[in-house]
């Protein structure tokens, strides 16, 4: 019987498998340091390493395309909904896992020790294979037709009884409880070779009928069936009748074994999917209880250039420090630049990170850490932190911090958004900010999205002083007082005395190289 | 081990046909050259490269020995021509590498511990045999080749093949192959014993299985191969299956028996020895199309007795040429002509000039015309050689204690010993230990004993006075291209340095400036 349809979670992308295997790239671990993201990802694993992991690499890969997000905030909509049925699937996907495990397997290749081994797999995912059916048919038609409905779905039309059937069929059947029973053609030599295995007989038939005795007796023909004994259980012989059977098995085993793989792959893939929403579904639980908002953000294209939020804040600190968060709102759409001055201690970084990680997690398809966002998607979020451990290097410091910038600015593109935290610190202010100056202008013009936290007066201000459209400039927040809020609002750079002869320098030099 | 079905006469002088030497051309000896002329030459690599594999080894003598008489190198020329058409070559491929499985098979003797083994490895080289004979016959009908020596093959297979004793043969191969192919068994295995039974049905369990898990696999999805037991040699267990299949099928395992004994031997000697002596020009071949890539080209040169004139162009060193196949050099082709009344050429000039490789291609084009093969170059005319004696530096052995120059005038005198009308000379730096005015003395010496002898050759000096000594010496000079391609310039651009612009240095060295940056990201 043919059956339609191939198990697939597709939890996370509609139409693909994402690579859970693979580790966080490169980049991706320089984000989650500069981000601070360590107390989100422990409060989303709640004590599971595997959540742990899953989370970090799906959330360092963010989707760029508005469908495959929304997909996404689709299931995730329904395992808030459901956390039951989520947890419930995830574990038994481990579960089942860790029975895996137990059975050995190694580097066993010999065609009989597979079958051997595989018959104990596949009773495995046989059990967990009609749970998964007993889950399924307890709840598909209640938690609506996005992903995780949709796989149920699929569970239930293709895991059907039949299949079951087959399944304890082939555990039985593969004991050879008659005996193995192959076929075979004369090879090189007239050595045995095409070998196949007879599928086992249901019940063990008779060898040798009287009547074919009696007939060969009385015919003086040969009989139907000959038998060779190994001459005193002949050690050799032994063996080369296990090389026989393992030879007339290899089929067979490659069936088994691929069988088992795919089922592996399955239970992985399905284990990893639901990892992430079981991890999305925990954190949700701790930020409720902590009272920090959270909302479903809305993606908006990329060339739309949307970047709004209320209440945005740094999820991170706020499990950090146990405690409701204060929260920023921002409106930045249009803006290509923002940049963020004013005192220390008042929350810039804090700020810088809120702002990423609820860009991270909106394209995760994740809820986002404020009462409001919604942003366009970027084709790549980037950072750029000065890293105060960094300044033991053999090179110089300036050396090492551009050589750094210049290895990430490698990747960039288009619609790409640059997070800096405190670049050009490691040299002077005056030709700090000359560079900052440069590489931002460069940036925006080649339609980088980019936003700043700086000390650099001289390029704050320059940067104010050009007026563009394009640029926001906030500021920490300070109370007449003195007394920080740990708010970002608008407001402009201080001026400096140098910062117009600089700006002028630079563009100058700008247009100069331009027009040679 | 050989199997034993011809009574192969090893690389031999046995009756018959040779495609390698034309009939009754043993009227002069040929000369066998030494091996240190291969050396010097760098020959010895081109021949072990041409006989790579290991069953070649018995053509290598063909490789030492020159050939006198023009008439025995138009008789390989026009083989090598035959082969240039492509369908005819692979054919007569397919046929010498048939022949030469067959000497790997099992040899099959009445008393093998495992007969119905051997008897079937008999029956599938006699198989082979017989499809090999009928291709080539086919192909030979096809293309007929024009040379003397596959025109006799040609001639050969034709009326062997219409031989009564290759018809049967060739009919109780097929009957006996279809019959074997025809026996299925099936088998039911328990641990110490097996029951053996005629089978009809085959289907394969595995198929069942992959049926049931079908909604799992992914087109995608990494093959897991179980381990193959290979077999080599039949084990006890299995020869008594074999012994219990052939009981149900007695007829079939008779008649394998009465194959064996009827055609103990089937090759037949004639077209065994041209499997193997063919493979002379096939392996020949082969090795000069792996130099194609490189733009060279091997071409048949005119050879004469009576002319010592030489025009060869776009000549080039074979084994240099091979050596820098693989990093895809350039290999530079020089023309050599030596006119009438020319006899030796004189080359001088810069160190790393080609000098040595020069003289080098000259012994090769020399060597390799004498032994009827293409030779190294675009065209080629040239006097048939019958010895290439050569002087090249030798690492000094200690064993020897005249010292270097001594050890070299021992060498000289030898090479000057056997120095005749029809040798071809070599010389590379002699003397190179001794002063000069007496090396110009040495050289001018030589040089008037080669001329007295009427050879023919080309000698590497370091003493320019050598190139003015004679008429019949024409002078060759080695020149460096001054736009020597290996060296590379670096632009330097020179820049005051000023403190202030140290980190906009910095920058600039990553690519940080406004400018740069934003032709980095201009895509």
């Amino acid at each position: 019987m043919q059956r339609v349809g191939i198990v697939r979670p597709r939890l996370l992308l509609a139409d693909a498998d994402v690579d859970l295997q693979a580790p966080a790239s490169h980049e991706g671990r320089g984000l989650n340091q500069d981000l601070a993201l360590e107390p989100l990802l422990r409060a989303m694993g709640a004590g599971n390493p595997t959540i742990e992991r899953i989370a970090e690499r799906v959330i360092l890969d963010p989707l760029t395309d508005e469908g495959a997000i929304a997909h996404r905030q689709a299931v995730l909509r329904t395992c808030l909904a459901h956390p039951d049925v989520v947890r419930a699937l995830f574990d038994l996907t481990e579960r089942t896992l860790e029975r895996r495990r137990r059975v050995y397997w190694g580097l066993v290749r010999r065609a009989d020790a597979i079958v051997h081994h595989g018959i104990e797999l596949i009773r495995v995912y046989h059990h967990a294979l009609r749970e998964m059916r007993a889950l399924a048919d307890a709840h598909a038609g209640a938690i609506g037709p996005d992903g995780l409905g949709a796989f149920l779905e699929r569970v239930r039309h293709t895991v059907d009884d039949a299949l079951l059937d087959e399944m304890a069929g082939h555990v039985k059947g593969l004991r050879f409880r008659a005996g193995v029973r192959v076929s075979a053609r004369l090879g090189v030599g007239n050595a045995g070779a095409d070998y196949r295995l007879e599928p086992p007989a249901a019940r063990r038939a008779p060898l040798r009928t009287t009547l074919d005795m009696l007939w060969s007796a009385l015919t003086r023909r040969e009989p139907a069936v000959l038998t060779y004994r190994v001459p005193n259980h002949f050690d050799a012989g032994v063996r080369a009748l296990a090389d026989l059977k393992a030879r007339g098995l290899e089929r067979t085993a490659h069936a088994v074994a691929e069988a088992c793989n795919d089922l592996l792959w399955l239970f992985r893939q399905l284990h990893g999917e639901l990892a992430f929403y079981v991890g999305c579904v925990n954190l949700a639980e701790s930020l409720d209880a902590l009272g920090a908002p959270r909302c479903e953000p809305s993606p908006h294209p990329v060339a739309a250039q949307v970047r709004r939020a209320r209440g945005l804040y740094d999820p991170s600190l706020a499990l950090t420090l146990g405690a409701a968060p204060v929260g920023n709102d921002v409106d930045a759409d249009g803006k290509d630049l923002i940049l963020v001055t004013g005192a220390n201690q008042g929350g810039k970084t804090t700020f810088l990170r809120g702002l990423g990680t609820a860009q991270l997690m909106l394209q995760a398809g994740m809820f986002a850490p404020a009462q409001a966002f919604e942003a366009s998607v970027t084709t790549g979020l980037f950072t750029h932190f000065t890293r105060r451990e960094d300044t033991a290097m053999r090179r110089g410091k300036l050396d090492e911090e551009l050589a750094r910038l210049s290895a990430t600015l490698d990747r960039v593109g288009p619609q790409a958004t640059l997070l800096c935290n405190e670049s050009f610190a490691s040299t002077n202010e005056r030709e700090g900010s000359e560079l900052a100056l440069g590489v931002v202008r460069a940036l925006t013009e080649s339609k980088v999205r980019v936003v700043f936290v700086t000390h650099l007066s001289g390029f704050a201000s320059a940067c104010a002083a050009a007026g563009r459209a394009g640029t926001l400039s906030l500021r920490a927040q300070r109370r007449e007082s003195g007394e920080r809020t740990f708010r970002i609002v608008e407001g402009a750079p201080e001026r400096t005395a140098h910062a117009v002869d600089l700006y002028r320098d630079v563009i100058e030099r700008g247009a100069r190289a331009k027009a040679s | 081990m050989p199997i034993d079905v011809s009574h192969r006469t090893e690389g031999a002088q046995g009756g018959g046909p040779s495609v390698l030497r034309r009939p009754g051309a043993d009227t002069h000896p040929d000369a066998t050259a030494p091996d240190t002329c291969r050396i010097d030459l760098h020959l010895d690599q081109v021949i072990d490269a041409v006989l790579v594999d290991d069953d070649l080894d018995g053509l290598r003598p063909h490789f030492h020995t020159l050939l006198r008489d023009p008439d025995d190198v138009a008789y390989r020329h026009e083989v090598f021509r035959d082969l240039a058409d492509a369908d005819l070559r692979d054919a007569i491929a397919a046929f010498a590498r048939s022949l030469g499985r067959l000497r790997t098979r099992g040899r099959w003797t009445p008393r093998s511990r495992r007969p119905r083994r051997s008897q079937r490895l008999h029956l599938d080289a006699a198989s082979l045999y017989c499809s090999a004979v009928l291709a080539l016959a086919g192909a030979l009908e096809r293309r007929p080749p024009t040379s003397r020596a596959l025109r006799a093959v040609a001639d050969h297979m034709h009326e062997y093949v219409a031989s009564q004793a290759f018809r049967t043969l060739d009919d109780d191969v097929r009957t006996l192959v279809r019959d074997l192919d025809a026996v299925a068994y099936a088998l039911t295995i328990h641990e110490d014993r097996v029951h053996v039974r005629r089978a009809s049905d085959r289907h394969d369990y595995g198929e069942d299985i992959e049926r049931t898990f079908r909604p799992f696999r992914r087109a995608d999805a990494p093959e897991a191969l179980p381990e193959r037991i290979e077999v080599t040699e039949m084990s006890e267990a299995e020869a008594a299956v074999l012994d219990l299949v052939a009981r149900q099928h007695p007829a079939t395992f008779a008649a394998l028996e009465r194959f064996v004994e009827t055609h103990a031997t089937f090759v037949e000697p004639l077209l065994d020895r041209f499997a193997h002596e063919v493979r002379f020009f096939l392996a020949y071949l082969e090795y000069t199309q792996r130099l194609a890539p490189l733009g060279l080209t091997f071409c048949l040169p005119t050879v004469s007795t009576a002319d010592k004139r030489v025009e060869a162009l776009g000549v080039f060193d074979v084994a240099l040429a091979d050596s820098l196949r693989e990093d895809a050099g350039t290999v530079v082709c020089n023309d050599v002509r030596l006119d009438a009344g020319e006899r030796v050429l004189v080359v001088t000039g810069a160190n790393q000039g080609g000098k040595s490789t020069f003289a080098r291609a000259f012994g090769q084009l020399h060597y390799l015309a004498a032994l009827g093969c293409p030779v190294p170059a675009r065209s080629a005319r040239l006097p048939l050689c019958d010895a290439v004696l050569t002087h090249f530096e030798r690492d000094e052995d200690l064993r020897t204690l005249q010292g270097r120059l001594g050890e070299e005038l021992v060498r000289l005198g030898d090479l000057l010993e056997r120095l005749g009308p029809r040798s071809v000379v070599v010389m590379n730096e002699a003397f190179a230990s001794t002063a000069t005015d007496d090396a110009l003395a040495l050289g001018r010496a030589t040089l008037a004993r080669i001329l007295a002898a009427d050879a023919i050759g080309v000698i590497v000096t370091f003493t320019d006075e050598l190139a003015s000594t004679d008429r019949r010496a024409a002078s060759v000079v080695a020149t460096v291209d001054p736009s020597d391609p290996s060296r590379r310039t670096f632009r330097i651009e020179r820049r005051a340095a000023d403190g202030r612009a140290h980190a906009l240095a910095i920058a600039q060295a990553h690519g940080l400036t406004y400018e740069a940056l934003r032709r980095r990201l201009t895509p």
